[in-house]
């Protein structure tokens, strides 16, 4: 059995990958909804650890991960930003301080397509498909090929998780058109069943959105579409982005529910899978947490699917991921 | 036959006594008249003031009247006899004088007048006539008092004298002294010195007339000698600056500062224009401190008292004054009330003498009839705002130039101290050898580092006071605005107690009574600071100290209740008086009682039944209070650190209460005794202060 | 705190006991429970420093919750306040929750003994239908399976300003993985006492924090007892 769990974390991503009693996370925000869940999975080792990109909203939780005195890592993966002059920078630099001191953890500064290119998480394979060696080498700061500014956004990795040849999720951080192009120059595979949408599905920097939503989309080609979204932060994911993506016919499901989706909190607990979920308590989640079955289609079981679909029908005024009827 | 409107001699009394109501105000009445009559001269003498039965004479060497004039106008109640605008025949003078009714009262300030003149226009002529105000109180009606003007040969020149006579009024020294500085101030002083100031700048503005010698009054007593000897003085040149706003005709202003010489250091046209007569209003502004007087030749108190005597802001139309304006207590351009906003750079009633110059050809200003001020139209509205405006500006630009000192200061403080140091190192390394040198390096460095200390210290207390004060004014603000949503709980509470249900009334009571419990706690402690911050209470004077103890812990009666403390007040049998202000007083008692509060609230401090004692009493030198508690004393703090800021044994307490009441001790020139433990089981503190009682105390 | 959702059906408590040194308060919070069907009892009485007295007296009331307000010395029911009370009442597992005003002056001080004291509530946040929500909460406290926001986890902990007066010190510390912008007050009776001399700004500590608590007040800091010197952090 190999699972992902994309958790609700409200603004921000989390990820959890267990395969054969071995544990993978991947980014985490602030808070202790990580630290109890695998406290109450009684997860007392995480084999590896990636941190996509040098963002609050991906870093704080893998701080609280690194001083953890119930659950160890040990390795960790994440690219050094140099730009990266942030106090959340130096509070990571500490937490790595304190793991290193206690010898627990093995920190690789490397998170590229060639090193360490791919991770094995028990049956589960990670594919590192962006960025390549040079593209993170230049950094952040920087310009690519075509002269564009490389961001912190720009250098999240993408990351590939499949078990055998089944369809995949994709793990897409915070990327942008300019990292995604250098994944896609390099003719980097993106496909996979799942996407976790880049950027909580706000919009991108930068570029055309429409073109970067199509851009992305038929290089993954994805039948599930999530957005890790905060409800009332930054107002995502974006209608500019939600309806391309809804038009090409693929499902869409949010770990919280937008705004723009339903002016009132909704207090329904029926369709949310037992994980925590972090808009659970203030009736913010939509689909709340989510369990990927790697070892199948790489979707949400078929159950939890169709209970957020009908809570969606059922109690959600202007859903954003419905197309209008128009379009039908 | 025909019928005539007749008077009552009671109209004469009161249409005058109602009018001009002192007598120093009556007296420059008539010599206004003098001024009209175009004399240069006009003396003024007091006969047996205090008898009660006294004579005032007013003598003038103007061109007098022929014996038609008097029929025809002197002796008509209520005519003038110019039009408004005309000038006089002679020196082209702008009449100033009151022909009516204000003249009327001065005249009847005695039971008898004589008018003697003698008219230029019939050298060697002389009429005289006589009103006897008790012939006129025994008659029907006014017109039954046949009058006769004599006229006489005389060789004397042509001049005027009004004696009055039977003065039954007592003059006393305080009415004597008010006339001298009106009769001074009556024809404009400043004038004088226009010459020297202005740089003849101002001339332009004058008419062309047929040189006018000028005008004075003299009044014959030695009061007036002295007071004449401290405004004839001039101490312009001790200004430290001086405002002008010049109005042109046009309704432009140029806004002006000079200097101490009459240069012009800053000039702006004003932004607006104004719709009053044109006018020059000059501001002297003096920095009344002994810095600013160490190099100078005329002395601090002199100046100071030659302003007490010139007064404020002074009103000259076309030369005279036109009173109340620039007097005692008169602030009509709110000097102070400016001052209030901005006290750096603002000029007061007591550090500042000005005058405004007006030519009121077209007569938009209007003087009252009672002749005390104009009246307040557009017109004069105008004038006082285009002088608000010229003091604004002034403010404005004062402001920035003391700011740009306050820079230009910082950096010579800074350049004076490196070259300090530089000085000291070149006295150090050629007097210490350099194993030496070490150690006197180090002492210097730590000297200058407690130093910095305290500096930076003294700022954070300031800070401190800055948040403390802050917080203070808005709980104050919030007080007032407390009372609406009081008075809406009370309200509310009648309303519901109507709705509940006859049988339910006794446990909505119970619910009630607790609502106005607490409502009435709520305002008891708002009070609270309303009343530290209460107006009166900020001025500096008597106070009496029982008085001011008593109220403070009857005002904290609620907040002792609420932390279950009896506070007894046992006041001294006299009355104790000291000099200060009462919001010192109460600072300190009421500082003295919350510690006593906080200390019964120590975790862990046990007390049963807490008690506040006060008492006074005075003994042979001082007035002494003492404030003490069961409070189990001062501990986890030295008794000589309770007084310091920032010291506190209470969490996220600021540690000033104690640091406030030292200060204001101070201030009141006392002492404080603390005993940080007694037999009544607590600290105890004795205030020493000395008494009043030998200015005020009975 | 924590929403209802989480424990969607709680009974309240059917009895309750009051301590609470302000008669006035005491009575108004009685009537509140009777409007929802629950007796209130209430210890009354001065019990200067004799805690166990009160202890004894609450016990003896027989309720099985407590609601105890903080500051008991003003009108001197007692000479320590309510989270001493809460604090011996929990050595005995019976479940209490604190009331107070969350005055400046008591709040670093409730920091101190947060971790002691399962629910605080605010007066006027309190809500007597949410009794038994919070009488779960202590439940759960006892049985060593506390709920997420109580649940303690070892954190780094930033000194980032330090206030050195004349008799006491006060640290400015942020807490990464809770709210890494936000500077709060950390007392320095929450921390081991050898480590407070040698702190300077820009070092890191390692304490047990409940990073899950949503508020700054339900904050609690235990075993606060590693130091991770400025110097000790690469690249700073």
């Amino acid at each position: 059995m190999s699972d992902v769990v994309v958790f609700d974390v409200a603004h921000g991503n989390c990820s959890l990958v267990r395969s054969q009693s071995a544990y993978c996370v991947v980014d985490a925000p602030l808070g202790a909804l990580l630290l109890n869940t695998l406290e109450d999975m009684g997860i007392s080792c995480i084999d590896v650890a990636f941190i996509s990109h040098a963002d609050k909203d991906h870093i704080a939780g893998v701080i609280g991960l690194l001083s953890s005195a119930t659950i160890q890592l040990k390795k960790l993966y994440l690219n050094p930003d140099s730009q990266k002059r942030t106090k959340i920078w130096r509070d990571l630099l500490a937490a790595v301080s304190v793991a290193e001191r206690q010898g627990s953890c093995e920190v690789i500064s490397t998170l590229t397509t060639t090193m360490p290119g791919t991770v094995t998480v028990g049956d589960v394979v990670i594919h590192v498909e962006a960025p390549s060696a040079s593209f993170a080498l230049a950094g952040s700061g920087s310009v690519d090929t075509q002269g564009r500014h490389i961001t912190s956004n720009s250098i999240s990795a993408l990351l590939r998780l499949k078990q055998g040849d089944r369809p995949g999720i994709l793990l897409a951080g915070d990327i942008d058109e300019v990292g995604l192009d250098d994944a896609l120059n390099y003719d980097r595979d993106l496909t996979a069943q799942t996407l976790v949408f880049p950027h909580h599905g706000g919009l991108p920097a930068s570029s055309d959105t429409t073109a970067f939503v199509d851009k992305i989309m038929s290089a993954v080609n994805p039948s599930l579409v999530i957005f890790s979204n905060g409800r009332g932060k930054h107002d995502n994911p974006r209608p500019e982005i939600v309806s391309p993506v809804a038009r090409k016919r693929c499902a869409i499901a949010c770990t919280q529910l937008a705004g723009r989706c339903s002016k009132s909190p909704i207090f329904n607990l029926g369709h949310l899978e037992p994980h925590r979920a972090y808009g659970q308590p203030t009736g913010a989640s939509c689909a709340g947490s989510m369990t990927l079955d790697l070892a199948e289609h790489g979707r949400r079981p078929a159950s939890y699917e169709r209970a957020h679909q009908k809570f969606i029908d059922d109690l959600v005024e202007t859903p954003m991921c419905r197309v209008p009827r128009l379009d039908k | 036959m025909t019928d005539h409107l007749k008077f009552s001699p009671d109209i004469l009394r009161r249409l005058g006594e109602e009018l001009v109501p002192d007598i120093d105000q009556g007296i420059v009445e008539l010599v206004k008249n003098g001024y009209d009559a175009d004399a240069t001269t006009c003396k003024i003498t007091l006969a047996d003031p205090m008898s009660g039965n006294g004579s005032i004479a007013i003598i003038d060497d103007g061109i007098g009247m022929t014996g038609n004039q008097i029929r025809k106008g002197w002796l008509v109640i209520g005519r003038s006899d110019k039009a408004k605008g005309a000038l006089t025949s002679k020196f082209k003078r702008v009449p100033v004088g009151d022909k009516g009714l204000g003249r009327l009262a001065a005249l009847r300030l005695g039971n008898r007048v004589i008018l003697t003149t003698r008219p230029a226009s019939e050298p060697g002529k002389q009429y005289s006539t006589s009103l006897d105000w008790l012939e006129y109180e025994k008659a029907d009606v006014v017109e039954d008092v046949a009058l006769a003007i004599a006229e006489t040969e005389t060789d004397l020149p042509h001049g005027t004298e009004i004696r009055i006579e039977g003065i039954e009024a007592r003059i006393t020294r305080t009415t004597v002294n008010k006339l001298a500085r009106s009769l001074l101030l009556l024809s404009d002083p400043f004038a004088r010195f226009d010459d020297q100031l202005s740089n003849g700048r101002l001339k332009s503005t004058k008419r062309s007339r047929i040189i006018d010698p000028g005008f004075s009054a003299n009044l014959l007593t030695m009061e007036f000698k002295d007071l004449q000897a401290k405004v004839g003085k001039s101490y312009f040149s001790d200004a430290e600056y001086r405002i002008q706003a010049e109005l042109h005709a046009n309704g432009n202003a140029t806004f002006r500062i000079m200097d101490w010489k009459g240069e012009i250091v800053h000039e702006a046209m004003a932004g607006d224009t104004f719709h009053a007569p044109p006018f020059t209003f000059d501001l002297w502004v003096f920095v009344l401190s002994k810095d600013s007087f160490s190099t100078r030749s005329s002395t601090l108190s002199e100046v100071r008292d030659w302003l007490a005597e010139l007064g404020g802001v002074h009103v000259y139309e076309d030369g005279i004054r036109v009173p109340p304006y620039g007097g005692e207590e008169n602030d009509f351009l709110g000097l102070n009330l400016r001052r209030v906003r901005s006290p750096e750079v603002r000029p007061s009633t007591n550090t500042s003498v000005g005058r405004i110059k007006i030519n009121n050809t077209d007569g938009s200003l209007i003087q009252k009839t009672d002749r005390i001020g104009y009246v307040e139209n557009y017109a004069f509205g105008e004038l006082k705002r285009a002088c608000g405006e010229a003091l604004d500006w002034a403010a404005r630009i004062l402001l920035k130039e003391r700011e740009r000192k306050r820079e230009a200061d910082k950096q010579s403080k800074k350049e004076k101290a490196a070259k300090a140091t530089s000085d000291l190192e070149r006295v150090l390394s050629k007097n210490f050898k350099p194993t030496e040198r070490k150690k006197v390096d180090k002492a210097i460095q730590s000297y200058v580092k407690a130093t910095e200390k305290e500096a930076d210290s003294l700022r954070e207390d300031l800070e401190l006071y800055r948040s403390l004060a802050t917080a203070g004014m808005i709980s104050a603000v919030f007080a007032h605005e407390i009372g609406k949503p009081l008075g809406l709980i009370d309200n509310a509470i009648k309303g519901l107690i109507r709705l509940v249900p006859d049988e339910d009334q006794r446990k909505a009571n119970a619910r009630v009574g607790r609502i106005q419990t607490s409502r009435t706690r709520l305002s008891s402690f708002v009070s609270i600071p309303l009343r530290l911050l209460s107006k009166h209470k900020r001025r500096t004077g008597r106070i009496d100290v029982n008085r001011c103890i008593g109220s403070m812990v009857e005002m904290l009666e609620p907040i002792s209740a609420n932390y279950d403390t009896l506070i007894t007040f046992k006041p001294s049998e006299t009355g104790l008086f000291v000099n200060g202000t009462e919001a010192l007083l109460d600072g300190i008692i009421i500082n003295l009682i919350l510690n006593s509060f906080n200390a019964f609230l120590r975790d862990n401090f046990e007390q049963d039944k807490r008690r506040i004692k006060i008492e006074t009493w005075s003994d042979t030198t001082n007035i002494l209070i003492r404030i003490e508690d069961n409070a189990g004393g001062i501990d986890g703090v030295s008794v000589e650190d309770i007084w310091l800021p920032g010291v506190t044994t209470v969490a996220d307490g600021t540690g000033f209460g104690l640091t406030i009441v030292r200060d204001s001790i101070k201030d009141l020139n006392g002492t404080i005794r603390v005993d940080p433990i007694t037999d009544f089981g607590g600290a105890r503190f004795t205030i020493s202060l000395r008494p009043m009682r030998e200015l005020f105390g009975r | 705190m924590l929403g209802t959702v989480e424990f969607p059906d709680i009974e309240p408590p059917r009895f309750v006991t009051i301590v609470d040194d302000d008669p006035e308060d005491r009575e108004d919070l009685m009537d509140q429970l009777r409007d929802h069907n629950i007796e209130p009892r209430a210890v009354d009485g001065r019990y200067g420093s004799d805690i166990d007295r009160l202890i004894a007296d609450v016990r003896a009331t027989g309720s099985p919750f407590v609601i105890c307000d903080h500051r008991l010395q003003i009108k001197n029911l007692a000479s320590f306040n309510g989270s001493s009370v809460i604090k011996a009442l929990g050595l005995s597992k019976h479940p209490a929750m604190l009331l107070t005003m969350y005055q400046s002056t008591n709040r670093l001080e409730l920091r101190e003994a947060r971790a002691d004291v399962p629910v605080v509530v605010s007066r006027h946040d309190f809500d007597v239908s949410q009794l038994g929500t919070y009488a779960e909460i202590c439940r759960r406290e006892f049985a060593n399976d506390p709920v997420d926001a109580r649940r303690a986890h070892r954190t780094l902990i930033g000194i980032k300003g330090i206030n050195r007066t004349y008799n006491h010190t006060e640290l400015y510390v942020t807490i990464p993985n809770w709210r890494p912008d936000d500077a709060i007050i950390l007392p320095v009776a929450c921390i081991a006492s050898d480590l407070v001399p040698q702190l300077e700004v820009g070092d890191y500590l390692l304490g047990d924090v409940n990073v899950g608590a949503k508020e700054e007040d339900d904050l609690f800091f235990k075993n606060v007892n590693e130091i991770m010197k400025a110097n000790e952090v690469t690249g700073s």
